[in-house]
């Protein structure tokens, strides 16, 4: 499927959703206009087109510039290897529905992503810490962070 | 045995002689001791495989009497191989706790010295020593076996210097 | 006496063990809360971050080539696949592309290392289910791999060799004979192994039966590399997108068909022969020319995102990259196939037996560098 096609069908099926402005270099990126269309959008990118594989969930913090975070999920086509990119902006504090529904993988990525930014999801059965030790406060993956000196420093 | 030893400098002391065979006694323990160091396999990061690396046949500790026990209870060295997180400090500590004495501390590699590539992460500490005593620091990242097996030798050495009359 | 045979049943409460952070088959730090009745697991909790580095954060605080140098110590058993995402991104959004002669020794340095990991995984898979034998003559092998890469980069474990643009130096003299004679002991090796321990009736019952994971869960959980192609998913990115110059190379995918552990531990023993398959063809096809293309002496790539991947030993190892122009990265992400893949431990284990916990956990062949980082 051409990166064509899938943006002629996404037209047809999600109006508001559309190219992204900075595209990732080889993958065809798509934009989600809010975080109600995201769950939806994923479960079509899965049945109708495919997408079965989640490949990866991050975020990338644009609080400086535009006051909010920048969600990057990317699918997969097995066996084909064919990709796309979803982005969805989310304010800052915000918080953006959990897609373990749609794909259990998506379980510890967004634990992760709730970790190190605050990025909380609505929806996840166990949205706590994974990477960071308990006593330490704040998200350290923020360009605000200030890391606070704890008895190991 | 271990009120025997307590007990024997008080005892060498106020006998005609004692201090030889206090000398003879400190000399077959630490010659006992250092012969069979037991360490614990307490790989933590990317040094761990250069430990696995010495055990196995090219560069053979048990050569040297080292033999790696996986619990501490029956464990004489923890070689601290790898970078110490913050998460795992409390762990670190808990199980050093575990080891009979007298134990011994080998910090292996960059990151247990002083915390290594990583020494200015918000997750990382700045090196084991911060938290246990360290009798010998192996540099490198990570460090050859060859260094480990020289690290051991230099521990040895510092076995050699123990006392039983303190 | 009938008294005796009448007594009350005996208690049977549910008890919680930890399997780590401190544990010899675990593999590095992993805590695996396992709560278990009798002998069975009822409930298992994966628990990371024991050796989170905080890497993602330091590299924004690096030079690009300085992050290179961080990538390394991600998947520290197979180190050469980690750098290579990393120079596959930052050439993304330089816009260079590394010469020909530079991607035949990239795919020759990654293969290597391939068979590296799988020695390793194979050594530590033994003597995780008591079989001590294997680790030694694995570890001999994976020596001869270690000295091959001393004499082409100074390194054993950690080398810096695949930089951006390119590598970092060519091939010394003697080096193709040295690799050749290397692959040929290898082959020979390789029935060796399958005699002491992948046919072994011992470890064949505590493996085949176990752990077994169906197609449509690994691709659910999100599992990548050999434990996704042991489920029976004929997925490689080596085939699938061909990259650096595994275009030019011929070689079988090992697909497993039933997802047990025994199948994921097959899987990387077939891949071993198939790595030096590789190397052989890429070392008679290497392309002549310089192994550095012309990149700045200070990299500062125009603002733009890049994501690359690669075949890692444990999976697909995938690289996010942001630049915002500066000299170092406004964000990497990196998808590490080891934490996708601990994931499905919290379902695979439930019902499994201790004895059970340590086979599954082995086979998914996960390295804590890469899970946390």
């Amino acid at each position: 499927m051409t990166d064509d096609e899938v943006l002629a069908k996404l037209a047809a099926t999600f109006p508001k959703a559309d190219k992204a402005e900075t595209q990732i270099k080889g993958i065809l990126t798509l934009r989600a206009a809010s975080g109600d269309d995201l769950v939806a959008l994923a479960r079509w990118l899965k049945d109708k087109l495919g997408f079965d594989y989640l490949d990866m969930i991050t975020a990338v913090d644009h609080v400086a510039e535009r006051k909010a975070f920048e969600l990057v999920y990317c699918f997969t086509q097995l066996p084909a290897g064919q990709r796309v990119a979803l982005k969805l902006e989310t304010p800052d504090p915000g918080s953006v529905p959990s897609l373990t529904a749609v794909f259990p993988s998506a379980d510890w990525q967004e634990r992760e992503v709730f970790d190190l930014f605050g990025v909380r999801f609505q929806g996840h059965p166990d949205l706590r810490k994974i990477l960071t030790p308990d006593f330490l406060e704040g998200h350290p993956l923020r360009k605000d962070y200030v890391h606070a000196k704890d008895r190991f420093d | 045995m271990g009120i025997v030893l307590e007990r024997l400098p008080w005892v060498c002391g106020a006998l005609p002689g004692g201090s030889g065979v206090l000398a003879c006694a400190d000399g077959f323990i630490n010659w006992a001791r250092k012969r069979s160091v037991w360490p614990m396999t307490f790989g933590l990061a990317c040094c761990a495989i250069e430990m696995m690396a010495s055990y196995a046949s090219r560069f053979d500790f048990d050569r040297f009497g080292v033999f790696p026990r996986p619990s501490p209870r029956q464990a004489d060295l923890i070689i601290i191989a790898g970078t110490v997180c913050k998460k795992m400090a409390d762990p670190i500590l808990q199980v050093y706790h575990q080891m009979p004495e007298p134990r011994f501390v080998l910090a292996f590699g960059s990151c247990a010295n002083c915390g290594g590539p990583f020494h200015d992460s918000y997750a990382v500490v700045k090196g084991v020593d911060k938290l246990l005593p360290v009798d010998v620091y192996v540099a490198g990242c990570p460090p050859r076996p060859e260094a480990l097996l020289h690290g051991v030798l230099e521990l040895q050495k510092k076995i050699d210097a123990m006392r039983l009359a303190g | 006496m009938p008294e005796l045979l009448a007594s009350p049943p005996l208690p049977s409460d549910r008890m919680f063990i930890n399997l780590g952070p401190q544990h010899p088959s675990t593999h590095g730090v992993l805590r695996v809360g396992l709560t278990v009745e009798g002998e069975f697991i009822v409930k298992a909790e994966p628990d990371v971050g024991y050796l989170h580095r905080g890497i993602e954060k330091l590299c924004e605080s690096r030079t690009y080539p300085q992050c290179v140098v961080l990538a390394d110590r991600l998947d520290y058993v197979s180190a050469m696949t980690n750098e290579l995402p990393f120079c596959l991104a930052a050439e993304t959004l330089l816009g260079v592309e590394a010469p020909e002669r530079a991607q035949d020794l990239r795919v020759i340095v990654c293969e290597l290392n391939r068979i590296a990991s799988h020695l390793l995984f194979f050594g530590t898979y033994g003597i995780d289910l008591g079989a001590f034998t294997p680790f030694l003559h694995a570890f001999r092998e994976r020596e001869m791999v270690l000295d091959l890469f001393e004499a082409l980069c100074g390194g054993r474990l950690t080398y810096n060799y695949i930089r951006i643009g390119g590598v970092m130096k060519d091939l010394p003299e003697g080096w193709g004979d040295l690799c050749r004679r290397f692959l040929t002991h290898l082959g020979e090796r390789l029935p060796e192994y399958d005699e002491l321990l992948s046919f072994n009736p011992i470890f064949l019952d505590r493996t085949r039966e176990v752990g077994l994971l169906d197609r449509r869960a690994a691709v659910s959980w999100g599992m990548t590399g050999p434990n996704l192609r042991a489920s029976g998913v004929d997925y490689d990115l080596r085939k699938a997108a061909p990259y650096c110059g595994y275009g030019k190379v011929a070689f079988d995918t090992a697909v497993g068909k039933r997802g047990s552990c025994w199948d994921r531990y097959y899987c990387r023993v077939r891949e071993m022969a198939q790595s030096a398959r590789i190397v052989e063809q890429a070392l008679g096809g290497l392309a002549a020319g310089p192994v550095m293309a012309k990149v700045p002496k200070v990299l500062k790539p125009p603002p733009g995102e890049a994501y690359a991947h690669v075949e890692a030993s444990r999976g697909e190892l995938g690289v996010y990259m942001v630049s915002d122009g500066g000299a170092s990265p406004a964000r990497v992400h990196v998808r590490a196939p080891s934490f996708l893949n601990l994931q499905v431990l919290g379902e695979l284990l439930v019902g499994a037996r201790i004895a059970d916990v340590v086979a599954i956990l082995g086979s998914v062949d996960i390295v804590l560098g890469e899970c946390d980082r």
